[in-house]
Order: C-alpha cells, then structure tokens, then sequence
C-alpha cells in the first residue's frame, strides 16, 4: 500500500488503522493490536495562550492505553522509545508520535503508558557546549552543514544530545533524533552551555532569539524562524465549517506586549589567564590513569594547548612528582574542551605511583563586563524576559531587534482558535500554514498557523488549534541579504 | 561603560537586512571611527636632560622607556641627538640589542625579530651611552616600535557600490573593513603620559628647564596643547615659555607670590612641516624673586599632558537611523550603505596617510634617572612623577613595582619645604612588594572610574602603563 491520499483521508466513512511499537531488545516491536485499547497523543508549540509565543515550552505528548498482561507487564517501562502510526484501511500508516514512556499505570485489566516526546530526552541531558562566538543562535541545516564549527548554539545542543540534521540522514543513519534549523534571526555575541538541562536552554534560546522549537509527528524536531510563522508555501488546507464539529476561542490579555524588559550583560573576551587552578593532591597508581573534571567559574573561548596543538596541558599547568618528590612529567589530556567545564585525562605509565599537585588551565576567559537594563517599545503591559534573555542579550543591538522582534509579534491579541473533532488527518503538521474558512463562525478566510494537534480515539479523530497570523511579517516583505532590487521595490527593513 | 564595538558583524544569505543588527551597528561603528581615526598624539616625555646633565656614569642612561611586544611587530626605532661621537647603546630586556657608535641627529633600529617575545609582553628598553665623556646636549626625541600593519595587516578591499542589489560579499566587506579599522585604533591606543605632580621650581632670577618632549604633526592634528597646573609660592613675577625647536613661540601670563591654578598652552603647529620632529621644552621663568623679607619657597608645577589636536573635527554626516520593519524603497537603504561605503572608505585613507599616528606605538617614558638614588628621588621620596591619563578604554596594563591607581577628588597640601603632600580619594594598590610585575586591570573593577575620569599611576618604579581594550 501507499500513504494515506486525500481521498482516503477526506472520506466521508474513514477506517482508521494504528499502531504502537515499542523499542525491545534492540529493536521495534509492533504491539499486538488486540492489546491497544486506546492511543491519544498531541503535538504542541507552545505552552502559551498567546499563538505564537517564542519559545519550546511544550513538545510531544500522548498516552497509550494497552491490555494489562503479564508480556506487557513485563516491559522496563521507564523511558522505553515508543512510536505510534495511524493509518487508514487502504493505506499505509505513517508515523504519527515518536517519544518515551514516562510513566505507567495499571489496575489489573488496563495499563496506560503515559508518554512524552524527545523533549523528555533533552530535558535529562546536561548539555556542555564550547563557547560559540557571533554565530546565529540557529543556523540553517543543509547536507553539508558543519554543525558543531560553524552551527549555532541551538544546534549545538540539539547535536549534544544525539540528533543530527535531518538533511544528513544518509551519514548519520542511526542518530538518537534528528533534526532541521531555519536561520535565526539574531545572533547572540558569546553563546554556551554550561551542564543546563537542553530543552530549557533550547526554550531560553528561543525566547532570546525568537523562534520555536517543534517535534514534527515524525519525530524530527525543528527550529521555525519566527518570520516563516505566517510564510505559506503552495496550496494553503483550508479548514471548513465541515471539517470540525465546534470551534472554539481563548486568548488573555496578559499575553500582549507593548513593552519588553530585559537584562543586557555585555560580555568581552579576556586575555589569556589562569582561568583554573586546583592544588588538590591526587594519587595516580603506577601505570593508571585518573580523570579530573574542572569545573570552571567564568567560561573560555579557548584554552592553551602545549606546543604541538594537542588537546595536551602544557607542562606548566601540571606538577607532579613520584613519592620520592622526584619530579614527574605525565601526559595530561584534555578529553572534554567546553566553554565551562574541562575533563584532564592523566596518564601515570610509569612503574611508580605518582602524586599530581597542582592542575592548572589557561585560555581566554570571556566575562560579563558591564550589566544594564533595557527598555524596548513603550507602554503597557511590558513583558519581563528575566533569565530567558539574561544569558544571551548581550549588546544594546540585540536588545533592540529582540524588543522590536516581541512587540510585533505579541503586540496585538492572538488567541488559540481550537477546532474540536475534526476527522484524523496525517497530513496537517504543526507549525503549518492553513486557511480558516468558517463565515458562521466569524472567520473568512483567515490565514492562520496550526500550533496544536491532539489525536483522540487511537487516530479516528483530532483538536486541531490554529492561530490566525494575519498581519505577522513573513520574510519576502522584506530586504534580504543577496536579494536583487528594482529602485522603486519597497520591503521591510529587518529587525 | 564598555566602548560600544562589537566585533564580527555577520551578514547570511537571504536573510533580512536588519535595522538595529546590521545598519545601525554599521552607523555606530562608522561614528566611533570616524572619531577615532581624527585623533593626534601624545608627545613622550624626555626626562633625561636634567640627570644626564647631572650625571657622568658609565654607562650614562639617555632615556628609559618599555613597549608592549605584539606579534607582527618588528622594529624598534629611537630617534636620538647626539652632541659628539657617542657610543650608544640599546638595551632590551637586559640584553644589549645594538651597540653603535654614531653622531648628530639619528634614527637607530633594532630588529625585534627572533627575540622570543611573546604576544603583550612588556619589554623594558633604556637607551644609554658609554663612555660618557661628559658632554652635555644629548637627546632622545622619540622611540616607538613598528609596524602596527604587521599586527593588524593591510586594510581589507573596499566593496564595490551596490547598485541593484545587496550582494553579501558586499555587506560582509564593509563589516571586515570596519573591524580592520577598529583593531588598528584598539593596537595604537597610547600610553599614560609621565607628568609632574607639583615639581619643585626656581625661587631666584633666571630660567630653568621645567619640561621638555618632542612630537610631530602628523593626520591634520596641527595644534599643541600643553595643559599644567601652578602654585607661585614666594616669587613676585614669573611666567612659562614655550619653545619649539628653541625658539619661545608663546608665554603664560606673568604670575605673583601666592598665585595658582590650572593654564594651558594652545598653539597652531600650521607653520611646521608634518612629520617633523618639533623639540618642545616648557621653561619658568622668573623675573623677580621674594619680596624683601620673605623667605623664599620653590614654585610648583604639574604638566599634566601635552597631545596635539586638530582644529576642526569634519566629522562625516550618519546616515539616517534605521528602523525595524521600516518601509523603504529600495533605493533608500542602497544609498545609506553606500554612504556608509564611502565613510568607511574615508577613514581607511585617513589611517593610511598618517602613519606616525596609527603606525607607531610609542614607548611609555619611565620615571628618569640613571641609578637608584636618582629613581628614588624622582619617583619615590618627592612622588613628584606619576603616569596620567584619563581613562577612554576598557583595560590598562601596568608593569612596575608598588604601584596604586589613584583618582578622584584630590587634595593637595601645601609643604614649603618639601614635596607637596597629595592624597586622592580613592587610592587603590595594584602591586604590592619589590617585585617588578606586570598586570591588567580592568577599569570598571573600580567604582567610580568612568570613561572621561582622570586617574594617575603612582609608586618608586613605574615602567608601564597603556590603556588597552578588552
């Protein structure tokens, strides 16, 4: 069979298939369908009530709902990699939810795994990043993208804990995830991370940069430029008043923003210094090796290397001698380089214990030198970005595009527009741009942006929330770089 | 309170042109150059004229002075006047980098490279003669180190206009352009200047030596400005003359017993030749001493700085300040970045032709004296010498012993009879101990010293200050 055709999904009688496979020693295991009993998963962008809020507060959950047997029962639940496809009877199922078991609950005849996408992954990895300077917070994914030399900081992280881009699945076969960047729009002046849980940095970065970060139902997790919010490419889905039973709106007027409030920390690189020093006394035993993590109070750009340019302290930042006090020169690797911490591999391949008095490292140390606050926009209600931006806004530019970038993206009301019961369809993604076409019910033709999908009823029937994105910028109004003009075109200047 | 350049403007392809991101940091940054490529010079202070008069060593010290190695640099310059056939010597470090036996007016150099400095050491040099056979009129007029393109390189290439387009190799050419610009005014920052702090002066008839340098006109930076301050304790009439290459060329106003202040000479240099070396000398003079029956008090005197300037700063007109999401035709935004172009294009041209101001780094002037009890006395027992300057930069790297950072209200008392007691509010050490070290201090570390604040390096031993950027 082939992938679900618009004629299969827009049926008037559908016959939705699924199917829920677990990750079992080594490899997928489809689940018996007599097991499943009901599958519900949902797909957001985030956690606001304000549509297109920046940020990657709320990814992938679901919950699937199996028979309590003693096979099932006998499952190491915790954190097992779960997919989930829906289909229809003539076709193919196509994925529809890839994510983790989180917790499990069972009374006898039911168990029900609650699930939640790799954003659950991501929150459980301490990320360590080397310190990357002027980059776009998000640079765009191709097939020969150098992630972690020329990637910014959101790939970084995404690279850290296991993905790799989408456009280099071919390389990468077997990555933990994958994962796709447009550009962003600003770029921070230093950017690290120093053992912070990734999704939080990831949902930092984006609220410092605008931006969000999905999961795709293909579990392909994606960083969408705020200006491709409102982009539309080819033929919009338009919603009709027959594709949903009800419709529904929220919005609060808390999520408006006139003004934006926020910590600008300028940070200038050092000269090169002592930027650790430890004077612990460590025993190595004869032809072993010890691993010394130093953990760093102000962030590096770089570190001193010995003269031949291996990731080797130089021999003024060890000193060691046998028990005798005899002094010892062992080889002292530096097996992890980030920004904040630094792991120091030394290696004792004598025949005598040695004793490690003194750990020194050098390199250029990148400071806050000056800390201020910034204003942008005027009126009420301000938004307070407090630590979201504390890390990244680091000039008065970056404020600036940053205050403009919130007040024309939150500046008027966007409330979630919730389209209830609607008939499954794999096809709508979030994130996609669609059209909401319902005079009854006050839209006419609205450009609007699917921020949610909920799938109930093990894939018969979906919530879809929209948000209209009338008026928001999409970037062909604007004046882009290596874009050839006639005098008289008229464009947006960029933030 | 940081200077407000960043470094690594980046354009991406098919990206949106950004207001604040882009243009207006370009606007800034083309600001801050354009002012700070009008700039002129400090002149050196040449303290050696008093002791070497005095002094008849072997060897016998002309000037002492310390640089700051960067890798690229690779020669040493010292102009010098010798009276008679002289074997002179400099010394690098301890070492004796070129001994020459020479006369009358010469540029000696010495090659930096293979001497294993490394990138910001601070190198001491001192310039000595020997034998000394006891003639007098020895000078040292200048001494810097070159050349500051070997650390920065040759100017990147200036972008074609934009016509009908926004080509990124373009925009990005006028980000590296200006951050080329900007490196070699953060390399070329000057050092502290080595003033007085209420010298003693004459008390009887005559005239006498009170400072005296060299400098050049160089990058339309054509008038002099000597700023000091004057305390006439005892004397009935006194006033200071200015010459240049010996001839008076202004006088103060004639001072009395109990007059004080703040005066500054501020003269045109039109008339003299750029790059010619122009000997400056500030002279008391004293016409009548005391009154009969008063005892009399040595005079006072601080020479604060002595720089040149231009008259006129014919700073570039900004381009219009950019808004986001500003509508505009296309024909707007082509011409503010070709304006901007075209300033850029300027300030590189303005750079290049003035290469004593933006290719030499000069040596900060010690405190003088040929031995131990002449330092003292200079700039130890009297406190009479300091490093001054007023802080425009971010950093400053000191090397010397026993050194404070001083700034703040001051308060000075008055003491006839012995070096005048100065106390600033804020007196912060910054060494500690005889050893001789060599450190960066970061301004904003100090409460209270912004940008624009004057501030003065005190101790025995001061061989090194410079303001630098982080």
């Amino acid at each position: 069979m082939t992938p679900p055709t618009r004629a299969q999904i827009t049926a008037p009688l559908t016959q939705p298939t699924y199917q829920v496979r677990i990750w079992v020693s080594g490899g997928w295991q489809a689940l018996s369908v007599s097991d499943i009993q009901q599958v519900d998963i949902q797909h957001t962008t985030s956690d606001d009530l304000h549509g297109v809020a920046f940020g990657a507060s709320v990814g992938a959950e679901g919950s699937v709902v199996v028979a309590d047997t003693p096979t099932l029962r006998a499952y190491t639940w915790q954190l097992m990699p779960i997919r989930v496809d829906f289909g229809f009877a003539t076709s193919d199922r196509v994925q529809a939810f890839v994510g983790i078991v989180t917790a499990m609950q069972r009374d006898g005849v039911t168990m029900t795994w609650t699930c939640r996408g790799l954003d659950e992954l991501m929150r459980g990895t301490p990320v360590y990043t080397p310190m990357i300077a002027g980059h776009l917070a998000a640079t765009q994914t191709t097939v020969t993208s150098a992630e972690l030399t020329s990637g910014g900081i959101i790939n970084v992280i995404l690279w850290t804990c296991g993905g790799r881009p989408l456009e280099q699945q071919a390389t990468y076969p077997s990555a933990v995830f994958y994962y796709t960047c447009h550009n962003a729009l600003i770029a921070p002046a230093w950017a690290w991370v120093a053992g912070e849980n990734a999704w939080d940095e990831l949902q930092r970065c984006c609220k410092a940069v605008g931006g969000q970060i999905i999961q795709r139902p293909d579990g392909v997790i994606a960083y969408v430029n705020p200006l491709y919010f409102g982009a539309m490419s080819g033929t919009p889905f338009t919603f009709g008043g027959a594709t949903f039973a009800t419709v529904s709106l929220q919005g609060e007027a808390r999520d408006i923003v006139a003004s934006v409030r926020m910590r600008v920390t300028i940070r200038r690189m050092q000269g090169e210094q002592t930027v650790y020093e430890d004077t612990t006394a460590r025993y190595v035993a004869a032809n072993s090796t010890i691993s010394v993590v130093c953990d760093l109070p102000v962030p590096v750009y770089d570190y001193v290397y010995a003269a031949s340019g291996a990731p080797t302290l130089p021999s003024t930042g060890i000193v060691a001698t046998d028990i005798w006090g005899v002094r010892a020169t062992p080889a002292a690797t530096l097996t992890q380089s980030a920004a904040a911490r630094a792991t120091i591999h030394i290696a004792n391949t004598s025949s005598t214990p040695l004793i490690v008095s003194r750990l020194a490292l050098r390199g250029r140390p990148v400071e806050a030198a000056s800390d201020e606050q910034a204003i942008i926009g005027s009126g009420m209600p301000q938004l307070e970005l407090g630590d979201a931006a504390e890390a990244l806004v680091q000039s008065s530019a970056h404020a600036a595009m940053l205050g403009a970038l919130y007040t024309s993206f939150y500046g008027v009301p966007r409330p979630i527009i919730t389209l209830h019961t609607c008939g499954y369809d794999p096809d709508r993604i979030v994130g996609e741009r669609c059209v909401l076409h319902d005079p009854d019910a006050g839209f006419t033709n609205e450009p609007v942006r699917i921020v949610a999908i909920r799938v109930h009823e093990t894939g018969a029937t979906m919530d879809v929330d929209v948000v209209s994105v009338a008026g928001l910028p999409t970037l062909d109004q604007f004046f882009v770089v290596d874009g050839v003009y006639t005098d008289t075109d008229q464009r947006y200047l960029g933030y | 309170m940081l200077l407000a350049y960043d470094y690594g403007l980046t354009f991406v392809s098919g990206m949106p042109l950004s207001a604040h991101g882009q243009l207006n940091r370009l606007r800034r940054a083309i600001g801050m150059l354009d002012m700070l490529s009008m700039r002129g010079r400090r002149a050196p202070t040449e303290y050696m004229i008093q002791p070497i008069e005095n002094s008849d060593g072997d060897p016998t010290v002309l000037g002492r002075g310390s640089f700051q190695y960067r890798l690229g640099l690779t020669t040493l310059s010292v102009h010098v006047g010798l009276p008679v056939s002289s074997t002179i010597q400099i010394v690098l470090d301890g070492v004796v980098a070129l001994s020459t036996t020479t006369s009358g007016a010469q540029i000696l150099t010495v090659s930096l490279a293979g001497r294993g400095y490394g990138d910001y050491q601070v190198i001491d040099c001192v310039v000595q003669v020997t034998p000394h056979t006891g003639a007098r009129g020895y000078r040292l007029y200048d001494a810097y180190v070159a050349p500051v393109s070997g650390i920065v390189g040759a100017p990147p290439a200036l972008p074609a206009a934009m016509t009908s387009s926004l080509p990124l190799s373009a925009l990005q050419a006028l980000a590296t352009l200006a951050d080329w610009q900007m490196r070699v005014c953060a390399t070329v920052t000057q050092s502290a200047f080595m003033g007085t702090l209420f010298q003693s002066a004459m008390f009887w008839p005559g005239q006498q030596l009170l400072w005296s340098g060299s400098i050049a006109k160089d990058n339309d930076a054509d008038r002099l400005y000597l700023s000091l301050s004057y305390r006439v304790e005892t004397n009935q009439a006194e006033q200071l003359q200015l010459q240049i290459s010996g001839v008076g060329v202004a006088t103060s106003p004639t001072w009395s017993a109990g007059q004080g202040g703040n005066y500054a000479f501020d003269i045109s240099l039109a008339a003299y030749a750029d790059g010619a070396i122009l000997d400056i000398r500030l002279l008391q003079v004293v016409t009548t001493a005391e009154a009969s029956g008063v005892r009399p008090h040595a005079s006072r005197y601080s020479v604060v700085d002595v720089y040149t300037y231009r008259a006129s700063y014919p700073y570039a007109t900004p381009v219009a300040i950019s808004d986001a999401l500003e509508v505009l035709p296309f024909s707007t935004v082509r011409d503010r970045l070709n304006t901007m172009r075209s300033q850029l294009s300027a300030i590189t041209t303005r750079i290049q032709q003035a290469p004593d101001v933006f290719d030499r780094m000069r040596l900060f002037s010690w405190i003088p004296g040929s031995d131990a009890g002449q330092i003292a006395y200079f700039g130890g027992e009297c406190r009479t010498m300091a490093a001054m300057g007023i802080r425009a930069h971010d950093l400053l790297w000191v090397k010397g012993r026993d050194l404070a950072l001083c700034y703040g209200p001051r308060s000075v008392t008055a003491n006839l009879d012995a070096p005048y007691a100065i106390t600033w509010v804020h007196e912060e050490r910054i060494t500690s101990g005889d050893a001789v070290e060599t450190k960066l201090i970061r301004f904003d570390s100090y409460a209270g010293l912004f940008p624009g604040v004057p501030y003065a390096i005190v101790g025995p031993d001061i061989r090194f200050v410079h303001e630098g950027f982080v």
